[in-house]
């Protein structure tokens, strides 16, 4: 398997649609830094996001005769990861309809943040701070800044004009500076 | 502070901006310093945020490809079940067709009762049939 390591991801992609399942094994490899990034961000760190991580992987698997390379494969993946995700978050919130109770995708407030300062690290404070977003405007967060994509990248795996990415991602600044306030100077 | 301004600035950070636009803006930052406050925030924000780093759970890996073995699995499960069908369904077109010739050939004509043989049997020798053994 360590020879396989070395070869580009269309020469590993070409093995598994020959029917050589164990290389796959490699790409996931390579790609689940990129994908956990896009999934963590996008749902918080949950047992969900390691299933939606999975899922995320085994559509791509599904439909690997479908990739013809015309994007990056870690760029495949993100776009992937993220309608995964979004349809992750629609089905908290239907449930949130029907179980009252249920608290997992309940909106973070910044006051929730706030309160939170004194007894979280950074991490965990940037962290609420991104989920205080709403989904449409954490996932350009998400792509722009986490995953480190152009405003034109983020506009493609999201299919919005550059001008709608642009517009979310300065509301969703100016709201985040008004959220960790207290950690910059 | 002059919103266009400010809203420049933000957009500066994620695309290039035109050369008037870029003068217009260092002319304001070199004299505002509410704007230079504002665009230091922006950039600390920016800095936390890219700062995130996100992991799976250890074996990762594992957990996909067994998951994937499963749907292996379940698709040789579902041909294999196919390929029953497929014999069960060539063994009854046969039938089928073989009976169509014997009609064919016997001269008779294609009907419920000459394909059960129930063509002679009436309601009264049916009674007979049931209530005594042969």
């Amino acid at each position: 398997m360590n020879s396989i390591d070395t070869h580009d991801d269309n020469y590993i992609i070409e093995l598994v649609k020959n029917g050589n399942d164990a290389v796959f094994t490699v790409l996931v490899t390579r790609y689940k830094h990129q994908v956990a990034k896009t999934i963590i961000g996008m749902l918080g760190d949950c047992a969900e996001a390691d299933d939606v991580g999975q899922e995320t992987f085994v559509r791509f698997y599904k439909s690997i005769n479908n990739f013809r390379g015309d994007s990056a494969l870690g760029t495949y993946l993100t776009r992937i990861a993220i309608n995964v995700s979004l349809n992750e978050l629609k089905k908290r919130k239907r449930k949130q309809l029907f179980f009252l109770s249920d608290n997992s995708e309940r909106q973070i407030e910044i006051s929730d943040v706030n309160s939170d300062f004194k007894n979280n690290d950074t991490k965990e404070i940037v962290d609420m701070a991104i989920k205080t977003l709403k989904p449409e405007f954490r996932s350009v967060v998400i792509l722009r800044l986490v995953n480190g994509y152009s405003t034109k990248e983020t506009a493609e795996i999201l299919n919005l004009p550059i001008g709608t990415v642009l517009s979310r991602l300065s509301r969703a600044q100016i709201k985040l500076q008004k959220v960790l306030k207290k950690l910059i100077t | 502070m002059n919103k266009k301004i400010t809203k420049l600035l933000i957009h500066s950070f994620d695309k290039d901006l035109s050369p008037d636009k870029k003068k217009l803006l260092n002319k304001n930052l070199k004299s505002d310093k509410e704007l230079q406050s504002q665009k230091k925030k922006i950039k600390e924000v920016r800095e936390l945020i890219k700062k995130q780093d996100y992991q799976f759970k250890p074996f990762f890996e594992t957990r996909v490809m067994s998951k994937i073995d499963n749907i292996k699995n379940e698709i040789d499960f579902i041909s294999r079940l196919f390929f029953i069908y497929k014999k069960i369904l060539v063994f009854g077109f046969s039938a089928a067709f073989i009976l169509l010739i014997v009609f064919y050939l016997t001269g008779n004509p294609l009907s419920f009762d000459n394909l059960f043989g129930t063509k002679y049997m009436n309601t009264d020798n049916l009674s007979a049939f049931l209530m005594f053994d042969n």
